[in-house]
């Protein structure tokens, strides 16, 4: 992973009860959740549950994100991990979308893939993912902790996102 | 290559009528089985007890992007002894009522008096206090 990444706001949500964030990596070519649509929008297999996905988000929207729809990874260690994420299970493949749930109004959007193995962390596809929204969350908790990032009052917006920058090393 | 806000209104325009109801009635679904527990103070834990299912079982039905059955919603009804999901006929059934009260209005009003009876205003009529106290007593006692 490349030493640094931006906060980007994430548009093209038709409602604004939830403000959506991303990364952006500095070196590559798109920021996290970008990357996770360009990937997958054209693959058959999974259009499906990639509508699912997108239908969800826009509900949230316009409603507000709920908690209980961010599920925890199985903890790869001891401690629970705080990155959750977005799946449709229909019993088939699944996409994995990996996000970090700040409130009902501020979520950020990150990466995933195609979970083909039973547990996360032996599908190549999907660990590498995971590690890297483990990483951007567990940074991006401490920051609003030492209000690095500041929200407003009713944490409904992130004030200060466009002069942050997360330090990945 | 295709930004993301033009990727993100291909999705919406491929989505079908039907997919749009699924994750819309599923989450509708979801959210009042939430509702209820917080309404009964119970945890997911306490409804996969009652349901003898394992906590990672319930917690993917409730994680509102899981195909809920409709064998598993009624199961979850059975548990929590409430209505989920119902057809229009159901709920027009279980809810519509009609109530009627009888309200007595009091007003001096003298019959004799045929300049009275041809007037269609409130203010030919002469309200005592007794009349109008008598009157709210029957309102309450109606309601």
């Amino acid at each position: 992973m490349n030493n640094f990444a931006k906060i980007l706001r994430i548009e093209g949500f038709t409602g604004n009860r939830v403000k959506y964030y991303s990364v952006w990596v500095e070196g590559r070519e798109s920021n996290e959740f970008e990357d996770f649509i360009s990937r997958h929008i054209g693959l058959s297999v999974i259009e499906e549950q990639l509508n699912y996905l997108i239908r969800v988000l826009e509900k949230f929207s316009n409603e507000g994100a709920r908690k209980h729809y961010f599920r925890e990874e199985r903890a790869f260690h001891a401690l629970p991990p705080k990155a959750r994420y977005l799946e449709f299970d229909l019993g088939r493949e699944q996409i994995r979308l990996y996000c970090l749930y700040v409130s009902d109004n501020i979520v950020f959007l990150f990466n995933g893939g195609i979970k083909t193995k039973d547990k996360a962390q032996d599908c190549k596809n999907v660990k590498a993912f995971f590690k890297e929204a483990e990483k951007f969350t567990q940074i991006i908790d401490d920051m609003i902790k030492d209000k690095q990032i500041v929200l407003n009052k009713n944490f409904t917006e992130i004030l200060n996102y466009e002069e942050i920058e997360l330090w990945l090393t | 290559m295709a930004d993301l806000n033009d990727m993100l209104k291909q999705i919406r325009e491929r989505t079908t009528p039907d997919q749009e109801r699924f994750v819309d009635e599923n989450m509708a679904i979801v959210d009042y089985i939430h509702q209820l527990l917080n309404e009964k103070k119970m945890k997911p834990i306490d409804l996969a007890r009652k349901l003898e299912k394992t906590p990672a079982e319930i917690s993917k039905w409730l994680s509102g992007t899981h195909n809920l059955t409709l064998q598993s919603i009624t199961k979850i009804e059975a548990a929590l002894n409430e209505d989920i999901i119902m057809t229009p006929v159901q709920a027009k059934s279980k809810y519509e009522s009609i109530k009627y009260v009888t309200l007595k209005v009091f007003g001096n009003v003298n019959s004799q008096d045929t300049s009275l009876k041809e007037s269609n205003s409130y203010e030919d009529f002469k309200w005592s206090i007794e009349s109008c106290s008598q009157g709210i007593r029957s309102l309450k006692s109606a309601s």
